[in-house]
């Protein structure tokens, strides 16, 4: 059997690199030249392996990077937090609240891996079109299926060719396991919360639209469906002068578009984003980069 | 003259039946399409090799599936298919070999839709930038994207770049705007992504990638209601160092000023010293050629004689304190609701004096306004005169951005003389705009000069931890420095031109670098 064969080899070449955990086997690397070792062994002996964030499937050894687990450094300046992959999310968020930062995840913290929540899209976090200038990923460094490593360096933006971090982000493993990451945190600060009940969806998007087209950046923004109510979700957040500005221009663009301000406490909850479809560009580029499947189908 | 090949002129001919006879082998066509406008190409032209290597066929489609013909014949001949929108590119990305079919695509250039309720725009991508923005602000909407090249760029060059715009740090840069394209790739296949959507991959390969993966035809973006106010603001610091605490302070409060510019101290003594002229009306008389050519007053002859040291004064600037300079100058605009402006202008006042800033008002600001899309066309006259002068363009993390402004300063320095300016800005970091201007006894030592110069600042970029490129792209002029930075994420976008382009049609030589020496190691 492949995977026997694979434990095998690891045995051999990382001892203690694998082993029970919650009832199952895992591959337990240390570090992302470890990950790639164990990609190689799996690669040599024709095994499968399951990526953090990828989609389950038959007879694949998971990669479990527990312990690959440090905050590697926090860039005050920068605003921008270092981490290993395997960092869970809400440790990570602890130990940034400690500094005034947050990754301003909305709602409840996920308790994934970093990697796992990267590779499935980052579900939570702050959309691109609520703020264009924010991002949240600056860099990481990846295993490619064939064993090799990338190290995207962090920068605010690049224009250096097809950007691989926003392929890797979402692409559920496919193209590779993400071993490291250069997240963009921000200042914690006090926040409000807005809803507004709309007739339509429609109104309701086109008053969000119309929020961030008049220069409102949401710490978050959501439209939410929920038993033939229709409610725009607006978190506001900043200095107090620039937050209450903005608070007045949603109420008056969510009137413009009859929508009416509800209490946000009482409002349907806004419902967690869905990890990112699988998209056929991920699926032709991983075949080209992991032709015998060893990090998916 | 130009003649064309026999094949050429074959090759036209059965293109011409592809895209209903918009197709030239006309040497004139044929040399204007030649290049872009890589600075290094005008030293060479300059010299006397107007056109090196002029396409063999230039074409003009008018829609996707004309575009999705032209490409799917070409591959089936292993022809390059160089896409071209207009020509402005600074990187060398366009540099057609003579068999190769020239894809013009600004006769795409139709609106598809504008949805004024979620404020999204499906335009043709070989709209020329300003006819853009002209057709939305008749609609009463901004795509809030000024390029100083928005009069000779077009939509699919700025995706195909990752352009930004001098009102990034509102709107952002193209990337950010952009929220589904069609393209065509290397086998003529059409393909379509759109954010949140079943392709959204897509998004991010092929913006940013040159026309080496594929051909942008639409793109889907976000627009944003005319802005109804704006708001100006303008500071003096005492170094460069505190006007971009300042910025730093800004971005990381949430503030989102559209323009946000600091200048180092030379770069503000220059910009204070740059008149904008009015505009002249057009029964006004040209003036006349002066006979024999060009000929530079002796302004001009002092600083290219100057420039042949540029160490020695780089040196000297550099020495000064900078506050004996003047400072650095940071303006500052706003394009938002009125309420959400004012606020930010009176943050924004807070932060600045916070960082030392001293306020100067609104005026270098307007200034700046009215004279924003000017700088480009002030080069000519030091290629007139024998000198060169280009702009680096790169991006690191706050913490890095001082060192390496420094540090290329310091590469740059013993080839050319150099100034920078700071104009776009995010909460993790920022970018830097170099401007360098070199001069040399004759054209063969000119390109010479360049290429080291070019070389010892990448270098330096790399070696600081930052990325070689912001917004101009990597053509050709970066593509032998994209190793030193991108390492094995080079392979990945060799296979991925592989999957979308085998036949290796689109663009070649641009972006991704000749490694056959490499390779063959």
């Amino acid at each position: 059997m492949p995977r026997d064969r694979l434990l095998a080899v690891l045995d051999r070449e990382l001892p203690g690199a694998f082993q029970e955990a919650d009832g199952r086997t895992c591959i337990l690397p240390k570090s992302t030249r470890d990950v790639a070792s164990a990609i190689r062994a799996a690669l040599q002996v024709g095994a499968r392996l399951q990526p953090p964030g990828g989609e389950p499937r038959d007879r694949a050894v998971p990669i479990d990077l527990r312990r690959m687990n440090e905050i590697i450094a926090i860039d005050d300046t920068s605003h921008l937090v270092h981490v290993e992959g395997g960092v869970r999310i809400p440790t990570l968020e602890v130990e940034l609240r400690r500094r005034q930062l947050t990754l301003g995840i909305e709602g409840t913290l996920p308790e994934e891996s970093v990697s796992a929540w990267l590779s499935q899209g980052a579900p939570g976090a702050r959309a691109r079109e609520d703020d264009p200038v924010d991002q949240l990923v600056a860099g990481l460094a990846a295993v490619l299926p064939d064993g090799r490593e990338i190290d995207i360096r962090p920068a605010p933006r690049r224009a250096v060719g097809p950007d691989l971090v926003g392929a890797l982000v979402g692409a559920r493993g496919r193209l590779g396991i993400i071993t490291a990451a250069h997240l963009v945190t921000r200042r914690l600060s006090e926040s409000v919360g807005l809803a507004f009940r709309f007739p339509s969806l429609g109104d309701a998007r086109a008053a969000r639209a119309w929020m961030r087209g008049r220069g409102i950046r949401p710490a978050s923004s959501a439209v939410v469906e929920s038993d033939g109510e229709i409610v725009l979700h607006v978190r506001l957040e900043g200095a107090d002068r620039l937050r209450e500005a903005s608070e007045a221009v949603a109420r008056s663009t969510a009137a413009e578009r009859g929508g009416v301000e509800i209490d946000a406490a009482g409002a349907p909850p806004r419902p967690r984003r869905r990890p990112a479809p699988e998209s056929p560009i991920v699926q032709r580029l991983a075949s080209r980069l992991d032709p015998t499947g060893v990090l998916g189908a | 003259m130009l003649p064309p090949s026999k094949e050429s002129v074959a090759l036209q001919r059965d293109l011409a039946s592809l895209v209903a006879g918009r197709a030239s082998v006309d040497p004139a066509d044929r040399v204007a399409y030649a290049r872009d406008l890589w600075p290094r190409q005008q030293i060479v032209t300059r010299s006397g090799v107007a056109a090196p290597s002029p396409p063999g066929v230039v074409v003009w489609p008018e829609r996707t599936e004309e575009v999705a013909a032209v490409v799917r014949y070409a591959a089936e001949r292993a022809i390059p298919v160089v896409p071209f929108g207009a020509g402005s590119g600074v990187c060398g990305g366009v540099r057609p070999e003579p068999r190769a079919i020239l894809l013009d695509v600004k006769r795409m250039r139709r609106f598809l839709s504008v949805d004024s309720d979620l404020l999204e725009a499906d335009v043709e991508a070989g709209i020329v930038g300003q006819l853009l923005e002209d057709g939305l602000e008749a609609r009463g909407f901004t795509m809030g994207h000024f390029p100083s090249s928005i009069y000779c760029s077009t939509l699919g060059g700025w995706i195909a770049g990752r352009s930004a715009g001098q009102c990034s740090g509102r709107y952002g840069k193209i990337e950010d705007m952009v929220l589904g394209l069609t393209c065509v790739d290397g086998r003529g296949e059409t393909l379509k992504a759109e954010r949140g959507g079943a392709n959204e991959a897509l998004l991010p390969l092929v913006i940013g990638s040159e026309g080496v993966l594929a051909v942008v035809t639409e793109a889907r973006v976000r627009i944003a209601p005319a802005p109804p106010a704006r708001r100006f603001a303008s500071y003096t610091f005492p170094s460069t160092a505190a006007g971009l605490a300042c910025i730093r302070h800004l971005y990381q409060a949430g503030l989102r000023p559209a323009v946000c510019r600091l200048y180092d101290p030379f770069d503000t003594l220059v910009s204070k010293r740059g008149k904008v002229r009015p505009a002249r009306g057009d029964d006004e008389p040209r003036a006349e050629p002066e006979p024999g050519g060009y000929r530079p007053g002796l302004g001009l002859r002092v600083l290219m004689r100057a420039l042949r040291a540029p160490g020695a004064l780089n040196r000297i600037v550099h020495a000064l304190p900078d506050e004996a300079l003047g400072g650095a100058m940071l303006i500052l605009m706003w394009e938002d609701d009125p309420a959400i402006a004012d606020a930010e202008l009176a943050e924004a006042a807070r932060i600045a004096a916070q960082s030392g800033g001293r306020s100067s008002g609104e005026g270098p600001a307007r200034r700046w306004l009215r004279g924003r899309h000017s700088v480009s066309y002030r080069q000519s006259p030091l290629f007139a005169s024998g000198g060169f002068v280009d702009t680096m363009e790169v991006a690191s993390t706050w913490s890095r951005l001082m060192p390496m402004y420094d540090a290329v300063r310091r590469a740059l320095s013993p080839y050319v003389f150099v100034m920078a300016h700071f104009s776009h800005a995010y909460p993790d970091g920022a970018s830097i705009y170099f401007t360098f201007a070199g001069s040399s006894k004759n054209d063969a030592e000119a390109l010479a000069t360049y290429d080291r110069a070019w070389r010892a600042g990448l270098a330096a970029v790399v070696e600081a931890g930052g990325t070689l490129s912001h917004h101009h792209g990597v053509g050709r002029s970066k593509a032998p420095a994209m190793r030193s930075e991108q390492g094995v994420a080079i392979d990945v976008v060799r296979e991925l031109k592989r999957e979308l382009d085998p036949s290796g049609i689109l663009n070649p030589g641009a972006l991704i670098p000749d490694e056959r020496d490499r390779d063959a190691a």
